[in-house]
């Protein structure tokens, strides 16, 4: 196998090497294109998102490696200094997959497990497959990359607990609401992370969700846009006696929530409200939390869960890895078992050469009526001795399934020694 | 048949403690080769904690309340039963460890201290006042259990209004999950309360002729029917906080703890079948 990875990511290169690298949805065809006329370019796929750029490359055996690759780089106009520049990473055979199936696992993700890249590496296989610059080995390895997040995703805690404000808000909304499908939000201002928790929120099915901003108009525009009621800043006081989720994302320097505005309906209720206050400075005064319902949390208590789901997350690493290092190894037997097929296949029309002009010299020796029977029992014998040389190449030990490959091509498919007849 | 028994005897703790341990490991670490052991071994604890009840019953001829150590594997048994019902509607295991850890140390206690009886009392023979002790039996189960969950709602309420995201945070049910096994496991238990009461004046008309008797345990009895009817009403008319329904069930266990004791080693009663 000559599987070769060229690649660029948010580790090993900054945004301004990664813009130069990225491929647009046009440049990708163009590029798959152009790798399919490169000479020793057998099959290839790109992989290119915000984070990374990726060309997985199977060269023919004969081909020279990394020269077909910046030649395919070159022509894509983005060129690369193999001996200068620092931001690349090049891996080969296993490593390449072992790269592959770690990115399509999250485990190389700015945020680890993230389960985005999954859906990328298989958009990127897709467009491969659909122009043919993707074939048999790809279209296997594409299947081993999905089957293996799969795994991890199921099998490790990798994805597991809220690794984003927005997230460790809606979980915590969980820990103290049975279901969101029967509750209402209230969203202060139109700060990004305030969106981004309110749609959150509105996946988990959040029943009603109110927009409040200081400019009436971004509030509408908002409510449109997250099918929510906009209502005026001075009026949503009395809803604190109604909504079970507050989430304040204002950039007001005094608090918005205060016990002057908001104790009357507090006090009344009968049923708990969170508050989410995602603002520097604070939007919500902490006096607010002494109410018996009220339940309040800022930015730093959402970045401790955060903290600690991602702590968590990193100890699934060696998990995973343990994952990973099986489907990379199912992948390698399975690729040595079609570089053996053609040994196995020549291998079998020797050894049934050797019964058929064995059979031709005994051919006027063998009475015809034993004829077929003869046949059908020298055929059953060479049928033993192959399925026998064959399952003596099914094993575990790569070294091992080769030197045996090459000890049978010797044995069987090069000359004779003619010293070796003398004798006979 | 009494090799049988003396085998659950010893058996029937150690199946307990192993069903609880497994309970704890999900809970403490989401052991998901723990959490597939759960169902059997709760289920197989039951099924031999049933048999061992009815073999007692057969061996000696008597419904197993004629002592406290009787009661107590008669309560284990019912707060297993009452628990795997919940976990089979809720489909909530993490509350597990908590409720049958006390089953455990029930039925490690009835184990270690149970013996014959050797004088039943007659009224033990009574169907009536087997209908009457199950009921009563039941109900306390019910509400030790709905005390239990109280307890969880506290601490979890504590985490979330101190912002302590301990343990108890990521792996208890949410505070309206907790709240709702509660208010269920204590109309469950009143129910089965109201039952016994009655049941239990009935029984008292037929074998001693009056509809009331004074008795400590009776007066207990219905200070904590009383408590949970409070709870009850409290919640649907008056929408009361769950916490404050969980420190009602928590008095209530309480009360039935030391009634239990009190009337065992300290009050003369006619709750005192021995």
């Amino acid at each position: 196998m000559k599987l070769i990875l060229f690649g660029l990511n948010h580790k090993s290169a900054p945004i301004e090497i990664r813009e130069k690298f990225s491929f647009s949805p046009e440049e990708l065809l163009d590029a798959l294109e152009k790798a399919s006329k490169i000479n020793g370019i057998l099959e290839v796929m790109i992989l290119s998102t915000c984070n990374r750029t990726e060309i997985y490359s199977l060269l023919e055996p004969s081909a020279q490696g990394m020269k077909e690759v910046v030649e395919l780089l070159y022509q894509c106009n983005k060129q690369v200094d193999l001996k200068t520049d620092p931001f690349y990473y090049i891996y080969q055979n296993g490593d390449a997959i072992n790269h592959l199936f770690k990115v399509t696992s999250g485990l190389d993700s700015l945020v680890l497990g993230e389960p985005q890249i999954q859906g990328q590496v298989k958009e990127a296989f897709q467009v491969a497959m659909n122009v043919k610059a993707a074939k048999t080995i790809f279209s296997r390895l594409f299947q081993a990359a999905m089957q293996t997040g799969k795994r991890v995703r199921t099998e490790t805690d990798i994805t597991k607990g809220a690794v984003s404000v927005a997230y460790a808000a809606t979980e915590l909304a969980e820990k103290i609401f049975r279901s969101l499908s029967d509750k209402s939000a209230l969203l202060i201002g139109a700060g990004e992370t305030g969106e981004l928790t309110a749609l959150h929120l509105k996946e988990k099915g959040i029943n009603k969700l109110y927009i409040t901003n200081r400019t009436f108009s971004k509030a509408e525009e908002l409510a449109n846009k997250l099918d929510g009621i906009a209502i005026e800043m001075e009026n949503f006081p009395p809803l604190l006696a109604t909504v079970d989720v507050v989430i304040s994302s204002t950039g007001a320097t005094e608090p918005v929530v205060t016990p002057e505005n908001s104790a009357a309906y507090l006090e009344k209720r009968k049923s708990p409200i969170f508050f989410i206050d995602i603002a520097i400075p604070r939007d919500i005064d902490p006096a607010i939390g002494k109410f018996e319902q009220v339940f309040l949390n800022n930015i730093d208590n959402l970045n401790k869960i955060v903290d600690k789901n991602l702590a968590k997350r990193k100890a699934e690493i060696p998990k995973a890895e343990k994952i990973i290092a099986e489907e990379v190894l199912n992948f390698e037997n399975w690729y040595q078992s079609l570089e053996l097929k053609p040994l196995i296949v020549e291998l079998k029309d020797k050894i049934n050469e050797i019964r058929e002009n064995e059979l031709k010299k005994f051919h006027n020796k063998i009475p015809s009526e034993l004829s077929s029977d003869i046949n059908y029992l020298t055929q059953r014998i060479t049928n033993k001795i192959f399925h026998h040389i064959v399952s003596s190449l099914n094993g575990d030990n790569e070294a091992d399934k080769l030197a045996k490959a090459a000890f049978l091509k010797e044995i069987f498919l090069s000359e004779p020694n003619t010293s070796d007849k003398k004798e006979h | 048949m009494e090799s049988i028994l003396n085998f659950l005897q010893i058996f029937l703790p150690m199946a307990y403690f192993l069903t609880t341990f497994y309970y704890a490991r999900f809970f403490f670490h989401e052991d998901p080769a723990a959490e597939k052991k759960l169902s059997w071994l709760l289920n197989g604890t039951l099924i031999l904690h049933i048999i061992y009840i009815a073999s007692w019953g057969l061996f000696y001829n008597h419904y197993p309340l004629a002592s406290i150590f009787e009661v107590m594997t008669v309560i284990a048994l019912f707060i297993a039963l009452i628990y795997k019902y919940i976990e089979t509607r809720l489909k909530i295991k993490t509350t597990g460890y908590f409720i049958l850890i006390m089953a455990f140390i029930l039925q490690l206690s009835s184990s270690v201290f149970i013996k014959k009886v050797d004088q039943i009392p007659e009224i033990l023979n009574s169907p009536l006042f087997d209908f009457h002790s199950t009921f009563a039996t039941l109900g306390y189960s019910a509400l030790v259990i709905s005390s239990i969950y109280s307890l969880m709602y506290i601490l979890l309420y504590h985490d979330l209004k101190s912002n302590r995201f301990s343990i108890i945070f990521e792996r208890l049910p949410s505070l309206e999950s907790l709240a709702g096994m509660i208010y269920k496991s204590a109309v469950l238990g009143s129910v089965f309360l109201t039952l016994a009461i009655f049941l239990g004046h009935v029984f008292m008309k037929q074998t001693f002729n009056v509809w009331f008797k004074f008795d400590f345990k009776i007066l207990s009895v219905y200070l904590v029917w009383l408590l949970y009817l409070l709870e009850i009403i409290g919640k649907k008319k008056f929408n009361w906080a769950p916490r404050i329904m969980a420190y009602l069930s928590i008095a209530g266990v309480v009360i039935i703890i030391l009634s239990v004791v009190v009337v065992s080693y300290f009050i003369p009663s006619f709750h005192k079948f021995q």
